[in-house]
């Protein structure tokens, strides 16, 4: 049977996986549309530019690995069956997503953001494209943590 | 295939800024022996790429400007998410050739060389308008301004208003399109700055010829921050006053600093040169702001001083003067 402590815990992971991936498809676009333009009238910087237009698309992959994460700890995942959890560990593991998905879901419009930056910087000076990369990285350290702090939260949590 | 977004406009901008000259190219140019040889300079820089082969053989090299100017500004509209926004950077080329259509019909001669490509509406739109005296084409704002200059024209009144008038015209049109969107950014700023220094340079020029205030607010235009009843209500203020009492509005501080030194030096060219000081200031501040239209018209008025750069260089070379390298200020 599914109570709400586990209706609360997929919440949770689809909290995780949703929100990051919305943020990497918006950081993607961003980043994206720059680098069309670049492409637009310099194809030989593809290479460049698919590059740090890669670069917001970690956080979906971090909201989609605590989503994972929950959903193996209730048993949703590997045939053993789901899990009944009392509220409290459901509402738990809900908690626990939030770090990645909202983490995951703002800096990775803010990395497309400087991955443009970084994309028109390569555009203008392409021997400063290492530059770009560096400060787009930056950018990456909050979703590594967001990322870590809800491993550890869901890791956490007895059930 | 061109998109319309910011993102991909800045993208292309900044690619396309990187082909602009560099002041040593344009010493370079400057310093070729012969006329010939400047022109082969220019175009080893890869200036002319684009233009027709036919204009290269022709090698006339006011005509290898206009045409790069006129697909520089279809590509830029082209690109830019607002038209309707970069093509109030264009308007002043309107502006000029609409004066000079008339200006020509009314002596009976060819405008031909004077007329500049590359405005908001075609140049065969404004010849037609002129010479037909139709301009239901044009924007509601021009329409009624060119058909007033008609009817006023009927009745024998000095040409001379028409410029101001079209001028005026034209800073209407622009507050009324920045009015429309809701605009609060840099080209408010840039717009409003450039009406009030115009206002300035009029109220100036209405006080030195002692003109009457009907005659001052004839010219005063539109767009501004600071009330057009200031400069109307100042033609007696003491100069010594009058910086003081234009210092109102965001503008007011730029503004009765010009002013001050007008008054210091009794030279009308400091205010033109604290204009364009100002004006370009917040190109320059907008120019790599990434979330407007910085960079768009940035690339614009660099094109434009590129051109207006070469003209000079090659005016001296043709014309057999010295000149010096001019500055490209974006």
């Amino acid at each position: 049977m599914i109570t709400l402590g586990t209706a609360l815990a997929f919440g949770g992971a689809a909290f995780s996986a949703a929100l990051a991936g919305v943020g990497s498809a918006k950081g993607l676009a961003i980043a994206g549309q720059a680098g069309s333009g670049v492409v637009a009238e310099d194809p030989d910087k593809f290479g460049n530019v698919l590059v740090l237009q890669a670069l917001p698309g970690t956080q979906g992959i971090y909201g989609l690995l605590i989503a994972f994460i929950i959903l193996l700890k209730i048993g949703a995942v590997g045939g053993a069956g789901v899990k009944e959890l009392t509220t409290f560990q459901g509402l738990a593991l809900f908690f626990a997503a939030f770090p990645m998905g909202i983490g995951g879901l703002l800096s990775a419009i803010a990395q497309g953001k400087v991955a443009a930056a970084g994309i028109y910087l390569t555009a203008k000076r392409p021997e400063e494209f290492g530059k770009g990369i560096t400060m787009t990285a930056m950018v990456e350290t909050y979703a590594v943590l967001a990322l870590l702090i809800s491993f550890l939260m869901v890791y956490g949590i007895n059930i | 295939m061109p998109q319309s977004s910011l993102e991909f406009a800045i993208g292309s901008i900044s690619v396309l800024s990187t082909h602009l000259l560099t002041q040593a190219q344009l010493r370079r140019i400057m310093e070729a022996p012969t006329v010939k040889e400047a022109q082969a300079a220019l175009l080893e820089t890869g200036y002319a790429e684009g233009v027709s082969e036919a204009l290269l053989q022709e090698g006339e090299i006011d005509k290898i400007i206009r045409e790069q100017m006129q697909l520089s500004r279809k590509r830029i509209m082209e690109l830019t998410p607002d038209r309707e926004l970069i093509s109030l950077f264009l308007l002043p080329v309107d502006t000029h050739n609409l004066k000079t259509l008339l200006k020509a019909r009314l002596l009976g001669t060819d405008a031909g060389e004077f007329l500049r490509e590359g405005g908001a509406f075609s140049l065969e739109l404004l010849k037609d308008a002129v010479s037909t005296k139709y301009y239901d084409d044009l924007p509601e704002v021009y329409k009624n301004t060119m058909n007033k200059i008609e009817a006023d024209l009927v009745r024998g009144t000095d040409p001379l208003q028409f410029s101001a008038q079209i001028d005026g015209a034209m800073f209407k049109e622009i507050a009324k399109v920045l009015q429309e969107k809701n605009q609060q950014g840099f080209i408010k700023d840039y717009f409003s700055l450039w009406a009030d220094f115009l206002n300035t340079q009029s109220l100036v020029r209405a006080r030195l010829m002692k003109w009457d205030v009907d005659k001052l607010r004839l010219v005063l235009v539109e767009a501004g921050a600071i009330d057009l009843k200031t400069f109307s209500e100042n033609m007696e203020t003491p100069a010594e006053q009058l910086a003081a009492k234009l210092n109102t509005g965001k503008n007011g501080s730029a503004i009765a600093q010009a002013v001050n030194e007008y008054v210091q030096t009794n030279d009308l060219s400091v205010i033109v040169n604290r204009m364009n000081t100002n004006l370009l200031e917040i190109l320059r501040k907008e120019k790599s702001n990434c979330e407007s239209l910085g960079p768009v018209v940035g690339y614009l008025m660099a094109r434009d001083a590129e051109a207006r750069a070469l003209r000079v260089i090659f005016g001296a070379k043709q014309g057999g003067f010295e000149a010096q390298v001019p500055e490209l200020l974006i």
